[in-house]
């Protein structure tokens, strides 16, 4: 099991979609973060009430792009990926993730 | 003698006794009619006192959509060819993401104490919203102007008004 916690690991202020977005974009975690540790561990746990704030495109980048570009499935994600927020106010982010997640189609 | 004395009450209280009973004999028969009324008004009163402060809530709510609007459209209809307006949309892109994480609180803040069976229903306006406000194409590098965006952004944040009137009508 690896535990990911976006603020500390990754960035406080994660920005954009893309690299050329900035240094702290989704597709960047997704790539150095995300797909290692679900290709390496059973579970893998994402904490995400330690980053300042989310754009909807960092996160569709990020946690929808797993399914857009065929690394997983979506019952593969259900399975392996647990996204915790501790901050009720953060729970709109753990919404939108799953919701990205579950709408994503495979390109 | 002394003893007679002693029980027998004195002229002040002999005279004032069939005041007291009076009284007595009011309170015995008013007194639930009283405590009846006191109870009601308290309860009335809480009651306006509730719908008062949720009304208070739902405009500074209505109030934080009109300017989390504003701001949407502002960024999503603004060249950043020039550097002040890299800044600005820099500016409006942090705001932004602010607004909506604030106004996540306070709605579920509104929806645990006033409406705690539509939660869902407020979780998915909000997810609209922030979709709305947030995706696509928001802070890349360089950002297209997205005009088309404009609908998407009032739709959403529409809905999510008229949601919360019809809770304070």
């Amino acid at each position: 099991m690896k535990t990911i916690k976006i603020g500390a690991d990754f960035s406080e202020t994660p920005v954009g979609r893309f690299p050329s977005d900035g240094p702290f974009s989704g597709e960047r975690f997704r790539e150095e973060f995300l797909k290692p540790a679900l290709n390496e561990n059973n579970k893998v746990i994402v904490i995400i009430d330690d980053a300042e704030g989310y754009g909807s495109s960092f996160l569709n980048e990020a946690f929808g792009g797993l399914v857009q570009k065929r690394y997983f499935t979506v019952a593969d994600l259900k399975k392996k990926l647990e996204i915790v927020c501790v901050d009720k106010n953060y729970q709109i982010y753990h919404d939108l993730i799953w919701k990205h997640i579950n709408e994503a189609r495979p390109e | 003698m002394l003893l007679s004395a002693q029980i027998s009450p004195c002229l002040c209280c002999q005279m004032a006794s069939p005041i007291v009973s009076a009284i007595l004999d009011l309170v015995r028969v008013m007194g639930p009619t009283f405590v009846t009324v006191f109870l009601g008004a308290l309860i009335i009163q809480r009651y306006f006192v509730s719908r008062s402060n949720q009304a208070s809530f739902i405009d500074l709510m209505v109030r934080e959509l009109d300017g989390l609007r504003d701001d949407s459209l502002e960024y999503w209809t603004l060249h950043s060819d020039s550097e002040d307006g890299k800044n600005r949309e820099a500016i409006l892109a942090q705001k932004i993401k602010g607004a909506i994480k604030c106004l996540s609180a306070d709605m579920h803040y509104f929806c645990d104490r006033y409406c705690k069976g539509d939660k869902s229903k407020v979780d998915e306006l909000l997810m609209e919203i922030s979709d709305a406000c947030t995706g696509g194409t928001f802070e890349s590098s360089p950002k297209p102007t997205d005009s088309g965006r404009y609908l998407l952004v009032v739709n959403a944040i529409n809905r999510t008004r008229s949601e919360l009137f019809k809770r304070k009508i």
